[in-house]
């Protein structure tokens, strides 16, 4: 590695090693780089020069995605008791909120000993009705609008303020704040995080902010972080949580070295608060940035698209990798997905959708009926909360299960069990599951009726009886909804599978990728609007750069589909460097 | 950081939420038989050792009542609190091992540990249930049901930060701790000795090669590359050996093996063969702990004796525990904090070698062991610590368990820094007993200390079977001892506490120069014109009279405006007595006379004539009698008083007491008692029974 004149040095390849580990840095790597396998490396250099290791302080690395702390640690090897490997929520729920947040319970008023990790939040038909009440809203200024707060509520985040120094709730898109004629009062907010609080709930950006927060009021915990990890090193940061970034900087002030690494055009994580400017304007006094340029996944036809697209650097593939022309497919995404992979020799080929609903619809090759949260509606609208919350939880579960997230599905299905067994509810989860699991075939192709029949007829729950013999709402809906329709409105925390949204895909490669680009239905797709990141691509607006994120996780074969496409289209999108299949 | 204090409730003897302070370094715990000096080693053990963690029903503190029994099932808990030591590192791997059981993060921090042996809450309604059916008022029924059904179903869990939230420990956090407890009936002979042991061999292995691990000149490659090299080594000369052996075993091999060809056990191209190789690690085995004596000869270390043994396998045991902290030798897993607690170390030690001992641990600490818990009976070990060291369990006379802390009893002031001085040179391995007895009798010189046993007895209590000590204070610096137990204040060792000290009565001519001189009690205001006097020159005897009724120190003196001394009360009550007229005496013709004038209640000018010997104290007495017209003076106070003050010019007094002492121990021979040597001791025994 060769020192410049100028503050950014370029490294080599993945292997180029500092020989000073000890300032801060910031590594800068497009698609394909081999960021992960720097850090890799980064980290057993550290482990074999660094003298501030004593008997038990580690590295800390913090990784996007818990497939990413997997993969970092397989490649880590044995030193892995040297270095934590972890999400930002979980080593911030590890090292900060678990073992201090006793120190906030006066002001909080939750019980510490009850709170035990941190989840995803919806809240029932019964909590937002009781929220109402405490913030003096109007339950009947909302009536029937019930799932259209949830929705608002289940999104709400943490937002650090422009000044750095305050942190307050915010909806997540502006026009949230609007249900119908009335607005939600912004103050109203805290109170639903507390009615969680005060069932010892925590959401998984509450980890964010409890953080902050312990650490403003307790600055030793600054101390007690340095302590452990004398480097401090995360990967993906360009979509970092800027509260994460405030931590992270402020741990940096002394004692412990930060290495961070990223691609500013790979950021796609805006909608969580993430912003383009943090990687590039992140800085630490004595920060040298370093740059690898290189790509070594993608074959020179990907690139070539790849580079089209990206103006401010130019990748190569060092060993001048060739194969096909990434191929645009004209039609159906099952249909085409179906075709091609029947003529694809690996099976390691993954479609990459926009949304979650297409990515769903991808798995079960199946298209549903629209993008309502049917989920929220079955809360909402079954008369019975209890009903309500645990079919919707039940069904949850089998479809994780389904996918072999076994964890995940326990603990979705167990919360509304807790006490009915000794071992907080497991149990009880893990039979029902299993006996839904057999039963599958019976109601995956029928009505959510099917599937409330069968749960009843197992006997080992006791589930309110949906009266039939008379017409009701709720029979209806039951018998009304497809429980396929269901299954659509799955979300996957750590989709391994191969059928993945954009953002899941994240830091991830695969032989073949085959990305569906957002399409509707019910309206026509304004083809120009959905391929303007081939078109007209700006890395500035974010879909473009998750368009490619999409692109660049392919090694060999890159496919998108798009369900039409004019001719004056098919010329251009030829001369970027694509072969034109239609159907 | 260090493990600055314990919290134990209902475990054994410790009812509910005894707190014992800890210091950094050395913490030596005494107290009397049974005071739960060894359920203190074993409190620590539960937390910090990584065995015995179940307890059984006796375990409980048995002093909770049946209404407490009924209530809840009882549960022992016991907290270590840690704390920063004033001189850590800002980042310290103290800190990482206990950041996940902070219960303060300000410097200096403090962490908790918590261990609670209890019946799982959902075993409650069955408990309840149980333990109420049973209609009966003996608290053995409900302890029989308890142990019958539920002490199974106990669990023991170790929670980190407050225990409220319920935050168990991670292994990491306990893997740092190194618990090594050698308790007193250790056979330490099984332990060591020969490297078939793991102990020894653990220590042999790590210790291998030492010059070329500890070598800071190396790099941790070339390091590993130099002890291979010698490893290779050893492998090819092991080698060599083995086969000299194949060799000799060459033609008895064909023999032993002949019968597997014929019994078919070598089938196919199968052949049996006898092969084998040695490791340098194999062969530590080999080696054995011996003892090599100046002239050549060597024993092995069982012939030691066991006191020997006792010092070479605590050698033996800090090593290990040297090993097991070493970053370099076991990465993460090396041991961050070794604790070492040793019950009664004195076992099988000569006393000097008891001190010896605990010099070296006091110095050596740090190094090896980072704290260090030491119950013990032994004075030796005592006087080798300091006062701040020492840590007395007592069970004071309302039958309470309470702890005293003889360091920390004096505060910064310049006073108590001289006493707290004082006491340090003065705690002597004779004088340490004041720490272990139940009762303490102060006296000011050699006389009493000799004599009061013996006066004990004829008043008919017995100092010995009361564990009652007499320590010789030399001197009048009573206060800075009492210190130590005046229960008023914090922190003290609450026993009772008689002091028995002499009025010395003074008197000082009314000009500026002069100065407070000893003088005889039938001096006492006779000329107040030319003289200031003082019945009593000794503070102590007010300070700690009866009417101030101190709950725990007393002071007793003779008979204001007619006592001086001990030796002078003695006469005084014993007035026409020889066996107080001892060899080493001297006037004992005279003092002969004057007893047989008293006897005869001979005239007071009779008496002074007898003062034959023509010197000046003799004139003092004579002068000073004569003068005295004051009418609590008869004839007969006279007398005694004349004898008593020529005794006392008579006598060297140590000497003195002894021969009275040897005189009174036979039976027949009596003596009066002064009256308030008689009421110390009676005190001092009373109150403690």
């Amino acid at each position: 590695m060769g020192m410049s004149g100028n503050r950014i040095v370029r490294l080599k390849d993945s292997d180029d090693l500092l020989e000073n580990i000890e300032h801060h840095f910031k590594v800068i790597a497009g698609p394909g780089a081999g960021k992960t396998r720097w850090l890799c490396s980064h980290i057993k250099n550290v482990l074999n020069k660094s003298d501030r290791l004593k008997k038990s302080r580690k590295i800390a690395c913090i990784t996007y995605t818990n497939i990413g702390v997997e993969t970092i640690l397989t490649k880590i090897g044995e030193s892995i008791d040297k270095v934590e490997v972890s999400t930002i929520h979980s080593f911030l729920y590890k090292n900060i909120v678990k073992p201090y947040i006793f120190l906030l319970k006066d002001d909080f008023e939750f019980d510490p000993s009850k709170i035990d990790g941190h989840d995803e939040l919806t809240p029932s038909k019964g909590f937002v009705i009781e929220w109402l009440k405490r913030t003096n809203q109007f339950y009947k200024d909302y009536k029937g609008k019930l799932d259209q707060i949830m929705k608002v509520l289940c999104d709400i985040y943490w937002k650090i303020l422009e000044n750095d120094s305050e942190i307050e709730l915010e909806f997540r898109h502006n026009w949230q704040k609007k249900i119908g004629n009335y607005s939600i009062k912004k103050s109203s907010l805290i109170e639903y995080k507390k009615m969680f609080w005060e069932r010892s709930w925590l959401h998984h950006d509450d980890i964010l902010y409890f953080s902050l927060e312990l650490i403003r009021r307790h600055p030793e915990i600054l101390r007690i972080l340095r302590c452990k990890f004398p480097y401090f090193f995360i990967d993906e940061f360009q979509d970092t949580n800027p509260i994460q970034t405030k931590i992270i900087k402020m741990v940096g002030e002394r004692e412990t070295v930060v290495g961070v690494i990223g691609d500013r055009n790979q950021s796609i994580y805006g909608f969580q608060g993430a912003n383009v400017k943090q990687f590039e304007e992140f800085e630490l006094p004595n920060l040298v940035t370093y740059k690898i340029e290189n790509n070594y996944r993608s074959t020179e036809e990907i690139l070539t698209v790849l580079n089209y697209i990206r103006k401010d650097i130019e990748q190569h593939n060092p060993s001048d990798k060739r194969g096909e022309k990434p191929i645009i497919l004209v039609g159906s995404a099952i249909e085409n997905y179906n075709r091609v992979k029947r003529n694809l020799d690996s099976n390691n080929t993954c479609t990459l959708s926009y949304t979650n609903l297409t990515s769903c619809e991808m798995k079960n090759e199946y298209i549903g009926i629209g993008k309502e949260d049917l989920f929220i509606k079955l809360k909402v609208f079954d008369s019975s909360k209890k009903r309500g919350d645990k079919i919707a939880s039940l069904i949850k579960g089998v479809e994780f299960a389904r996918q072999n997230k076994f964890k995940d599905a326990i603990k979705e299905v167990s919360r509304y069990f807790k006490s009915e067994d000794n071992y907080k509810g497991q149990k009880i989860s893990l039979i029902l599951i299993k006996e839904m699991l057999d039963y599958y075939e019976e109601y995956c192709n029928g009505s959510l009726y099917d599937f409330y029949n069968i749960l009843s007829n197992t006997k080992i729950i006791s589930i309110p009886e949906i009266i039939m013999s008379r017409p009701s709402k709720i029979k209806k809906f039951y018998q009304g909804t497809k429980y396929k329709d269901l299954v659509l409105c799955m979300k996957y925390n750590d989709d391994n599978s191969l059928h993945r949204t954009i953002h899941k895909a994240k830091g991830d490669e695969f032989n073949n990728v085959f990305v569906i680009v957002k399409y509707k239905k019910d309206s026509e797709t304004n083809e120009n609007k959905e391929l303007s990141f081939l078109l007209n691509p700006d890395l500035d607006k974010e879909d473009h750069r998750v368009y490619y994120v999409a692109l660049s996780r392919a090694k060999e074969r890159l496919f998108i589909n798009i369900p039409k496409l004019s001719t004056t289209n098919q010329e251009k999108l030829k001369e970027i460097g694509f072969n034109i299949e239609k159907n | 950081m260090y493990i600055s204090k314990i919290q134990i409730s209902n475990f054994r003897g410790f009812k509910s939420s005894v707190v014992i302070d800890f210091h950094e370094g050395i913490n030596v715990i005494i107290g009397a038989n049974n005071s739960g000096k060894s359920n203190l080693l074993k409190a620590l053990s539960l937390i910090f050792s990584d065995k015995n963690k179940r307890l059984t029903t006796d375990d409980f503190n048995k002093q909770i009542t049946i209404q407490e029994i009924k209530k809840r099932p009882p549960k022992v808990q016991i907290s270590a609190f840690i704390k920063e030591s004033d001189s850590e590192e800002l980042y310290s791997d103290d800190l990482v091992t206990v950041s996940t059981a902070l219960i303060k993060l300000e410097k200096p921090y403090e962490a908790r540990l918590t261990y609670e042996f209890y019946l799982p809450e959902n075993e409650l309604g069955e408990y309840s249930e149980k333990i109420n059916q049973a209609r009966t008022d003996d608290i053995e029924d409900y302890w029989k049901i308890i142990k019958d059904y539920f002490i199974r179903k106990y669990t023991y869990k170790i929670f980190v930060g407050s225990p409220e939230n319920k935050t168990i420990v991670d292994y990491d956090v306990l893997n740092k701790f190194d618990f090594q407890f050698l308790d007193a009936i250790r056979d330490v002979e099984r332990d060591m000795f020969t490297g078939k042991n793991i102990l020894l061999k653990e220590v042999l292995d790590f210790f291998i090669d030492y010059d070329i691990k500890n070598d800071s000149s190396k790099k941790k490659e070339e390091k590993i590359e130099a002890i291979n090299e010698k490893r290779e080594k050893f492998r090819k000369d092991a080698k060599n050996l083995i086969d000299n052996l194949q060799g000799r075993m060459q033609i008895g091999k064909e023999e032993i093996l002949k019968y597997a060809k014929e019994t078919g056990a070598s089938i196919g191209n199968v052949i049996p063969n006898i092969e084998g190789e040695i490791t340098d690690n194999e062969l530590l085995s080999a080696l054995k702990l011996i003892v090599e004596y100046e002239n050549g000869v060597k024993l092995p270390a069982s012939h030691n004796g066991l006191g020997y043994n006792n010092l070479i396998y605590i050698s033996l045991l800090l090593s290990k525990m040297q090993k097991d902290a070493s970053g370099e030798y076991l990465g993460s897993n090396a041991k961050i904090f070794p604790i070492l607690a040793i019950e009664e170390p004195e076992a099988h030690l000569h006393p000097s070698m008891q001190y010896k001992f605990l010099k070296f641990l006091k110095n050596n600490q740090k190094k090896e062991v980072r704290q260090i818990f030491i119950t013990t009976h032994s004075p030796n070990i005592t006087a080798a610590v300091d006062l701040d060291d020492i840590i007395v369990f007592c069970i004071n006379n309302k039958n309470e368990f309470c702890i005293g802390y003889p360091g920390k009893v004096f505060g910064d002031s310049p006073e108590d820094q001289k006493s707290k001085a004082y006491v340090s040179r003065f705690l002597d391995v004779t004088k340490s007993d004041m720490l272990f007895a139940k009762g303490i009798i102060f006296v000011e010189g050699i006389s009493e200390q000799l004599l009061l046993p013996t006066l004990a007895e004829k008043v008919k209590e017995d100092l010995i079977g009361n564990h009652i000590t007499v320590i010789n204070i030399g001197g009048r610096y009573f206060d800075h001892f009492l210190k130590i137990f005046d229960s008023n204040k914090e922190y003290v060792i609450n026993k009772k506490v008689a002091c028995i000290t002499d009025l010395d009565p003074q008197r000082k001519e009314r000009i500026k120069e002069k100065k407070f001189s000893e003088c005889y009690p039938f001096e006492l205001f006779v000329d107040e014109e030319k003289y200031e006097y003082k019945c009593c020159s000794n503070q102590l005897v007010e300070k700690y009279n009866e009417q101030k009724n101190h709950p725990n120190i007393r002071c007793f003196s003779q008979q204001i405006g007619f006592g001086k001394t001990f030796e002078y009360e003695l006469l005084l009550c014993n007035p026409c007595s020889e066996i107080l007229l001892t060899e080493s005496m001297s006037n004992i013709e005279e003092i002969k006379s004057l007893m047989g004038a008293c006897e005869n209640k001979d005239s007071i000018d009779k008496m002074l004539s007898l003062l034959k010997t023509k010197n000046d104290k003799n004139e003092r007495i004579k002068n000073s009698i004569t003068v005295n017209k004051r009418e609590q003076w008869d004839d007969n106070e006279k007398r005694k008083h004349i004898i008593a003050a020529r005794y006392l010019n008579s006598i060297e007094k140590g000497l003195n007491s002894l021969e009275i002492t040897q005189k009174l121990e036979k039976d027949e021979v009596n003596i009066n008692v002064p009256e308030y040597i008689g009421e110390a001791i009676k005190w001092v025994c009373r109150e403690i029974e």
